[in-house]
């Protein structure tokens, strides 16, 4: 079972270790990680995906709840919320007009960073959820895509 | 207290938290904490000879107490050395501080002399740990620290000082910390009555109950609660491993040991039964055997203070995390019209009582036809009788020590002291210094192996600085002799390295150069007669050295790893 949990940790010295080496420690994994200080600056905000049957994930949410840093666990995937990824995706089309048309048949909205004419190379940023990035760079092609970086999934409940 | 350094503070706030004693070893990065301690009066340092052995002790210091046990070491090797102890104290749940030493802040990252990242490395064996960035922030952390090892389940906690922090190079002043600052620190509430009540319905409803207490009531201090809820109910009572003394081993209601060499009677009625009472445990897998196995109809009502062990290994069908002494005082509230003696007189106690006598402890502990060598169980108990139960005993790991769980009778909570949950050889010495340091006037003795004996056997002279007389007890069966068991029921006798050749030392020579008594037991026939003369040099270290059967195998002894926790083997050739 797929979760994302939001940890809201202390902007203590070792407080991120302490929630990251508890997943290795215990045989959990990590599979998407997104860490920022909170506006005030005393706390941070941890947005995990991690993976586990019901009884592992009542474990992991337990087991962060008794770090002494940290003052909160959300599990946002038993809630409504909302979730978004951002890539930066280098590509190699054609032309730009079939990266464009490319683009409108995949139906995101891709912001052009910079583009380089004479290479047909663009660099792109976009925004999405992670199921849809997956099929973003599926439909995008692994042979076009010459670099890509992406930020851990970032999510919150809805109001 | 004006003009203090940072090693000045670090006293005053121990003595705030009433400290007596600390355990350590001094290096480099500590000499300004040790500045400190020579300038005062009130705190006793024991220099130890390793560090592993100032945690231990530290330990049994802690376990015999309940009050935390502190420790000092400088950075480096002093630390990495005092790693092992951590993970003892944290495996089984003891309060401890550990102060370590380090490079001064602008070195830290350099690879400077005698560096190595504490933090870092005791991360996943401590319940927390602190790095002093500001001496002034000295008393607020050591008041945290203490708080944070002694509440809730507690733990071990580290404060690491860099050398600056603790130096004279400024000076600052004592003040007090008034208030902890800990806002997310969760501790468990109180049971509430619906809790309460449903734990009710479910004894009520139960014909085949089983209480199953462990550590949590010794460190609970919840063994007068436990003895009352189990005469109310009449329910029969195991123990684990470290719960041995949180019930008194010669009532009649206490069925022995469970688990992996627990008894027969205890694992089967842990099997057949249909409640489990869980009280301070955290269902080891020295305890259920295979899991899926693990009693097919027992429901499982469980106690404890740590969230994380309700529902982590068994699924608890009603689970209260509260303190397990608050727990069982609203409990013994209402328990008062239970049927008592319709319980005693159930056909579930007739069918305990079936078990008990046909697989009695005396099987293993009546003196054997074994030649003149000593059978280690029999020794066990004669070392039981010779000490009139009534010793703080702390082992090692291996064959002695479940001899030790098995044979010697704990009617009292904190005298039973092992390393239950790392298992960790070369603790039992180091922890016998620290007990006796915390009861001087008691009987303090430590069952050990000539193996595990050997790891932290530098501690003899510790004793005799601070002159501990402490009287310790080795098996010697010439072998590691749970490794040679389980190469014999597992790797069909296939001995490797298990056995130390003709090097073993002459141990009573031994004690002798350190400066104790030695005494060694070869014949079944005089065993009695040099315990009492072991006895009778209570003002001494006395090293007994008792030469036991080289082949005896730990029984009863569940078969791992697919069997239930009722599939026991009693003896070489029988499985019951």
């Amino acid at each position: 079972m797929k979760t994302i949990l939001a940890v809201t940790v202390e902007n203590k010295p070792c407080a991120l270790s302490r929630v990251v080496g508890l997943f290795s420690q215990r045989g959990y994994n990590i599979e998407s990680l997104s860490v920022n200080r909170s506006p005030g600056k005393e706390y941070s905000k941890i947005i995990l995906i991690t993976h586990g049957t019901e009884r592992v994930i009542e474990q992991v949410i337990k087991q962060l709840e008794k770090l002494i840093n940290v003052s909160e666990v959300k599990n946002l995937t038993s809630t409504i919320h909302e979730e978004r990824q951002m890539s930066l995706i280098k590509v190699c089309a054609d032309s730009l007009e079939s990266f464009r048309l490319l683009c409108s048949q995949i139906g995101r909205v891709f912001h052009v960073l910079t583009a380089n004419q004479e290479q047909n190379t663009v660099l792109v940023q976009v925004t999405a959820t992670e199921d849809e990035m997956q099929n973003i760079v599926n439909l995008l092609g692994p042979a076009s895509i010459l670099d890509i970086v992406s930020s851990g999934v970032i999510a919150m409940d809805t109001p | 207290m004006i003009n203090c350094t940072g090693g000045d503070l670090l006293m005053l706030a121990l003595k705030e938290e009433e400290v007596d004693t600390i355990f350590g070893y001094p290096g480099g990065s500590a000499l300004h904490i040790y500045d400190a301690i020579y300038r005062q009066s009130e705190i006793r340092h024991i220099l130890v000879r390793h560090e592993q052995a100032a945690t231990h002790a530290a330990d049994g210091y802690s376990r015999s107490t309940g009050k935390p046990g502190v420790v000092l070491v400088t950075s480096g090797p002093g630390a990495t050395n005092a790693i092992t102890g951590i993970a003892t104290a944290y495996m089984d749940s003891i309060p401890m501080i550990v102060i370590s030493g380090q490079v001064p802040s602008d070195k830290i990252g350099e690879d400077a002399f005698q560096e190595t990242d504490m933090m870092g490395i005791s991360r996943p064996i401590v319940k927390h740990s602190f790095s002093i960035t500001d001496p002034n922030e000295i008393p607020l952390i050591v008041k945290q620290a203490f708080h944070i090892a002694t509440t809730g389940r507690p733990g071990p906690v580290v404060i690491d000082i860099p050398k600056n922090m603790s130096g004279p190079s400024a000076s600052y002043t004592y003040s007090r910390a008034q208030s902890l600052q800990l806002p997310n620190y969760k501790l468990p509430a109180q049971p509430t009555g619906q809790e309460i009540q449903t734990a009710l319905d479910m004894i009520n409803q139960s014909a085949r109950p089983i209480i199953y207490a462990g550590g949590g009531i010794v460190l609970g201090e919840a063994s007068e609660e436990l003895r009352e809820f189990a005469f109310s109910t009449g329910f029969p009572v195991t123990l684990t491993l470290m719960g041995l003394g949180a019930f008194p081993a010669d009532d009649e209601q206490f069925i022995g040991m469970v688990g992996m060499h627990g008894t027969v009677a205890a694992n089967r009625a842990m099997h057949h039964s249909d409640l489990i009472i869980a009280l301070g445990v955290r269902f080891d897998d020295r305890v259920t055997n295979k899991i899926e196995k693990f009693c097919p109809n027992s429901k499982v009502l469980h106690v404890d203070i740590d969230p994380t062990s309700i529902s982590k290994i068994i699924p608890a069908h009603h689970a209260i995390n509260s303190s397990v002494k608050d727990v069982l005082t609203d409990l013994n509230k209402s328990i008062q019209e239970f049927d008592r003696n319709s319980m005693k007189s159930s056909k579930w106690w007739q069918e305990i009582n079936e078990w008990r006598a046909c697989y009695p402890t005396s099987d293993y502990t009546s003196p054997k036809d074994c030649g003149q060598r000593i059978s280690p169980q029999h020794a066990i108990n004669a070392i039981y009788k010779a000490t009139k139960g009534d010793a703080f005993v702390t082992s090692d790991v291996g064959q002695h020590q479940m001899f030790a769980a098995q044979h010697y009778k704990f009617h009292k909570p904190n005298r039973w002291i092992n390393s239950g949950g790392l298992g960790t050889m070369g603790f039992g010495l180091p922890a016998a210094l620290g007990v006796k340091i915390a009861h001087p006037d008691e009987l303090v003795i430590c069952v050990t192996g000539e193996g595990s004996i050997q790891m932290c056997i530098q501690e003899l002279s510790t004793l005799k600085q601070y002159n501990l007389p402490v009287m310790i007890f080795c098996l010697n069966n010439e072998s590691l002799g749970m490794v040679k068991q389980w190469q014999d029921l597992n790797y069909e006798s296939r001995y490797s390295e298990i056995s130390y050749g003709d090097s073993l030392p002459d141990f009573t020579s031994l004690a002798k150069a350190y400066g104790h008594e030695g005494i060694c037991i070869q014949n079944q026939s005089e065993l009695e007669d040099k315990l009492a003369e072991a006895m009778s040099m209570r003002d001494k270290v006395v090293f007994v050295e008792i030469q036991v059967t080289h082949d005896e195998h730990v029984y009863p002894m569940q078969i791992v790893p697919h069997g239930s926790i009722k599939d026991i083997q009693i003896n070489k050739e029988e499985c019951v």
